[in-house]
């Protein structure tokens, strides 16, 4: 994946430039909003990273005059505020997704995936499908070998956004966000007790299994682990 | 008194209030004592002129009745008896020289000085006719009448008298308006100088917190005055500061306590990793292990963070118009496996909508932890049953289950310690749990209180007017 990242943090910015490319994508870094800005307008990049306190430009005008550009880059803002409304504006100022500082790096990647995913496929598909597992999203119906799955709605909606992210790493802080729209962490680790009953539902009975744990990390829908 | 202070008093709201008094009294006083001045006079005039005229006709009526040698002896023997009291007579012949009277004589020159019209007119005496040395020229009321063989009576007072006594009423008057003035100032600088000492006091109060004493308060004067109210608000907000300045001590004294061990715990591990040689794989284990730890740092960190941040009033968050039976409903779908896992019953008991101001993010999050309590503390196979209430103005909350419950004893001692989220934190997850939820009512205005659920606890989230009210 090619990546821009926009981080005056220098040793900060360093840590990621060699975890990104050691995880394979290719990077490149600015420093400051300007140059970021320059480069983004430039444009080839799946991915923006950028910082939200920049010298010279902050983050979020970088993010705002390339939407007024019409550059539609999904674009990761990362954050040392981490309060409720520091995370609205970040995302009303054209921000695709808001990770505050410090996260797990296996989180950041993550998120990237899914980001560069979401451009990919903003589809408007009739149905989603693993393997023998089918999604139907008219008739809200989900079979795995032909044969139906009766899921409630929370299910049906976490089974949804795994299937939009099958053969992706998705984090636990992710899931809560996106399926239950929860900013906040939970003290008993709620999503894996989800996970874990969607799990019996698609799972059990089948030779092999497709919901994965990946340890430390979080889930992933997937032909293989 | 020193100068600067003499001039701190002069400027004092009483002093110069009293000044302005005193000037008004001065000029209304004036005003009253001139228009005293004019009335009277006009009064002695009246009774001076009237009186006069009287005595004029009783002389004509004895010249009229029985001739000019009772008039001329009458004179005589009135002039002797007038010199005292100011009446003064004078009659003479037809060629001006005087008969009779105590007047001088007759004025040399200016002969048509003399009124004889009977009437009394305010005429010049000069030294002509002057009596006596006491009396200075001025305007006497005089009234005279010649008579047919040309002789000429003419009958006249003193005003000095009168005038006499309208001088002492005025400097009766003024003597009396001057200690009024006087009293006004001296009222004024004394009440300036109370005042300036009741100042200084909070003055002095206020120096000695700037200096670091944030325990000193304002002396009350027992007075209930409105510097008793002022000192007592003071008083008031300087407590509350303290408060604040208290939980921030406690929150950073807490923030140590329990950052320090996860980082001293993951210091030693990394140094004794460094101590040998090492395989790959332990290694991998050690730094795996570090990872978790940062994250439950990060974990207390945050929450730690939020619930100073939310009980210092400084979280930065829009309240909005929530559905408290919406958010219930969802926390509760949310937790409903993890009760389920435990075999519990989790019972939701809201049906209409109950809308309040409010963060989702954060009241669900408050919900979750009551939840994740009550579920954690209710045996297996328990209930914990979740219900939202409109009363009134009020909205409520309740979140009930079946474990062992809080002594009614201890309940105040728990709020005590969310407060200040101290002790009982050996396990993590929970103390700082009750303390965000009791941090995220606060922000809400909701009072969280706990009751007996025979058996377990029941925690109630009231949300009463002011929080809902700010929007509307």
């Amino acid at each position: 994946m090619h990546i821009l990242l926009i981080e005056d943090d220098r040793e900060a910015a360093g840590y990621l430039l060699k975890g990104l490319n050691e995880s394979g994508h290719s990077v490149d870094h600015a420093a400051d909003g300007e140059e970021g800005l320059q480069l983004a307008l430039a444009g080839g990049y799946e991915v923006i990273i950028v910082d939200r306190m920049l010298p010279g430009r902050d983050g979020l005008t970088v993010i705002k005059m390339l939407r007024a550009d019409g550059d539609q880059t999904p674009a990761l803002v990362l954050s040392a505020l981490g309060e409720v409304d520091d995370r609205v504006t970040g995302l009303q100022a054209g921000g695709d997704d808001y990770l505050v500082k410090p996260y797990a790096f296996s989180e950041l990647l993550a998120r990237l995936a899914a980001l560069a995913r979401r451009k990919r496929a903003e589809e408007c598909e009739s149905r989603l499908q693993l393997a023998d597992l089918v999604m139907d999203l008219n008739a809200h119906r989900v079979t795995r070998a032909a044969r139906v799955i009766r899921l409630q709605a929370r299910e049906y909606r976490l089974l949804n956004y795994l299937l939009r992210h099958r053969e992706q790493v998705v984090t636990r802080t992710m899931l809560l966000e996106q399926v239950w729209d929860y900013h906040f962490d939970p003290q008993t680790n709620v999503v894996d007790v989800h996970i874990s009953r969607l799990r019996t539902k698609i799972d059990r009975g089948f030779a092999t299994p497709l919901l994965h744990t990946i340890r430390g990390v979080g889930y992933k829908l997937g032909e293989a682990p | 008194m020193k100068r600067p202070e003499l001039e701190r008093l002069l400027r004092t709201t009483a002093v110069r209030t009293s000044l302005w008094y005193a000037s008004l009294y001065i000029l209304l006083a004036g005003a009253a004592l001139g228009t005293y001045h004019w009335a009277t006079s006009r009064y002695v005039d009246a009774q001076l002129y009237a009186g006069l005229h009287d005595e004029f006709v009783d002389l004509r009526n004895i010249a009229a009745n029985e001739g000019f040698a009772a008039l001329t002896r009458e004179v005589v023997s009135r002039s002797r008896a007038g010199g005292q009291d100011g009446r003064y007579y004078l009659l003479v012949d037809k060629h001006r020289r005087k008969v009779a009277g105590n007047l001088k004589g007759w004025p040399k020159e200016r002969d048509d000085q003399v009124p004889v019209d009977e009437t009394v007119h305010a005429t010049w005496i000069d030294d002509d006719m002057y009596p006596s040395e006491e009396d200075e020229d001025a305007y006497w009321p005089v009234i005279g009448k010649r008579f047919a063989d040309g002789a000429v009576l003419v009958l006249t007072r003193s005003v000095a008298q009168a005038e006499e006594m309208q001088m002492f009423s005025i400097y009766a008057l003024s003597g009396l308006l001057l200690v009024i003035v006087l009293l006004a100032l001296a009222m004024g600088l004394f009440m300036g100088r109370t005042i300036l000492s009741r100042i200084d006091n909070i003055s002095a109060t206020s120096e000695t917190i700037i200096r670091g004493d944030l325990s000193r308060r304002v002396p009350l004067s027992g007075r209930n005055d409105e510097f008793d109210e002022l000192a007592g608000r003071l008083n008031a907000m300087l407590e509350r500061i303290q408060q604040l300045l208290q939980g921030m001590r406690d929150v950073t004294d807490n923030v140590a306590h329990d950052l320090r061990r996860p980082l001293a715990r993951l210091r030693n591990r990394l140094d004794v990793m460094l101590l040998g040689e090492r395989s790959a794989a332990e290694y991998r284990h050690t730094i795996e292990e570090s990872i978790r730890d940062t994250e439950e740092l990060m974990k207390s960190f945050n929450a730690i963070l939020q619930i100073a941040q939310a009980e210092a009033g400084a979280l930065r968050v829009t309240l909005q118009e929530v559905d408290l039976t919406a958010i219930v409903q969802q926390v509760a779908e949310f937790y409903l496996p993890v009760a389920q896992q435990r075999a519990q019953r989790l019972l939701v008991d809201a049906a209409r909508p109950v809308i309040v101001r409010g963060n989702r993010d954060l009241l669900s999050q408050a919900l979750g932890n009551l939840l994740d309590n009550a579920i954690k503390y209710s045996p297996q196979g328990g209930l914990v049953r979740v219900q939202v209430e409109r009363t009134n103005s009020c909205a409520r909350i309740s979140v009930a289950d079946n474990g062992p419950g809080i002594p009614a004893a201890d309940r105040q001692r728990v709020l005590q310690r969310f407060a200040r989220l101290d002790q009982a934190r050996s396990s993590p997850g929970n103390g700082l749990g009750l303390a965000l939820v009791n941090a995220i009512a606060e922000l809400h205005a909701a009072t969280i209180s706990f009751a007996d659920n025979r058996p377990g606890l029941r925690v109630c989230l009231r949300f009463c007017a002011p929080a809902q009210q700010r929007g509307r």
